[in-house]
């Protein structure tokens, strides 16, 4: 495999040719093609992950647009599964990319992920994030938990067997009423810290724990946390969602 | 007997603290915790049912009962946006 164009990156300690090895044999779903899923989705086309699916049910909208560099006004109306297949494609030719254009329900997460060695969390609704954490928790899959708010983010790597899962720290989540505000550059800078967190999972089995960021006021915490054995998804392995 | 409760986000921010400290009885849980933290600082009102708590380094239920030397950390809702 040719890996010129990461040369750069293959300089990085962290990283060296084995650890571009790895991500060149890598699958990593991305669930939610907005904000989160468009950028991250991105990121790992440059970085190289071998294979990437994008699964998201929506079309472009102009509202999108001020979260987001891949998509422009001609995309508008456009699934954007299919318009990120595209792009990353010509970002990236030597890498598998595919669009699934489909509505994530528990019928057809667990078919969607199988082969996934990682998920990554795009979506904008907390009920497909607590179905994405009891399937990968089910399969034992590594995931990336993100989600952004105004101006805060948080990302959370989860190795189902190691880490606390999302419902270890959250037994109750509020889910949006509506339209939330968002700060046109957060998701961007979410996703790049989600895809850190993707490179660690998948290079050295490790997370940082729960990460939160205040992108305005540029305050960084990153707390770390243990699993919680009493935890009803991963401890108890109840899936009330799946 | 009080514990020391830690803050994250802008909950340091709305308390103008990084750690507060609580007078509780022993044998009281987390919702005891959560009520007098809301009370306090009723800005928080809003969040009080999705608070993430965690007892000594491990998120857990508002069941969960408090003794002495516990170490509380409350941390603002998951956010879900995407």
């Amino acid at each position: 495999m040719d890996f010129t164009r990461y040369k750069r990156q293959i300089l990085l300690e962290e990283l060296g040719e084995r650890g571009q090895k790895i991500l060149s044999q890598k699958h990593a779903v991305i669930i939610g093609g907005g904000g989160l899923g468009s950028n991250s989705s991105e990121i790992l086309t440059r970085m190289g992950i071998g294979k990437i699916d994008i699964v998201d049910d929506d079309e472009i909208e102009l509202t999108n647009l001020h979260r987001t560099s891949l998509f422009n006004e001609q995309d508008i109306g456009q699934p954007k599964a299919t318009i990120l297949e595209k792009k990353l494609q010509q970002i990236n030719s030597e890498i598998e990319i595919k669009g699934f254009k489909h509505h994530v329900t528990k019928d057809n997460i667990e078919s969607l992920v199988k082969k996934a060695d990682i998920i990554l969390d795009g979506t904008d609704s907390m009920q497909l994030r607590y179905l994405i954490n009891e399937t990968a928790v089910k399969h034992d899959i590594i995931w990336a938990y993100a989600g952004v708010y105004a101006t805060v983010g948080m990302v959370m790597g989860i190795q189902p067997t190691k880490t606390p899962c999302l419902k270890c720290i959250a037994q109750n989540i509020p889910d949006k009423n509506g339209e939330i505000p968002v700060l046109g550059n957060l998701p961007l800078t979410i996703a790049s810290i989600q895809c850190i967190e993707t490179l660690k999972l998948l290079i050295e089995n490790e997370s940082s724990g729960l990460i939160i960021y205040d992108i305005w006021k540029q305050q960084f915490e990153q707390i770390n946390i243990q699993k919680n054995p009493t935890c009803s998804c991963c401890g108890k392995k109840q899936h009330g969602f799946l | 007997m009080n514990v020391k409760v830690k803050l994250v986000g802008r909950y340091k921010e709305i308390t103008g603290h990084n750690e507060i400290e609580l007078t509780i009885k022993n044998g009281d849980t987390i919702w005891h915790i959560i009520d007098i933290f809301v009370k306090q600082f009723p800005k928080i009102q809003k969040d009080k049912k999705f608070i993430m708590v965690s007892k000594n380094n491990i998120y857990t239920t508002r069941d969960a009962t408090i003794t002495m030397g516990d170490e509380i950390t409350l941390s603002p809702p998951v956010v879900s946006g995407g």
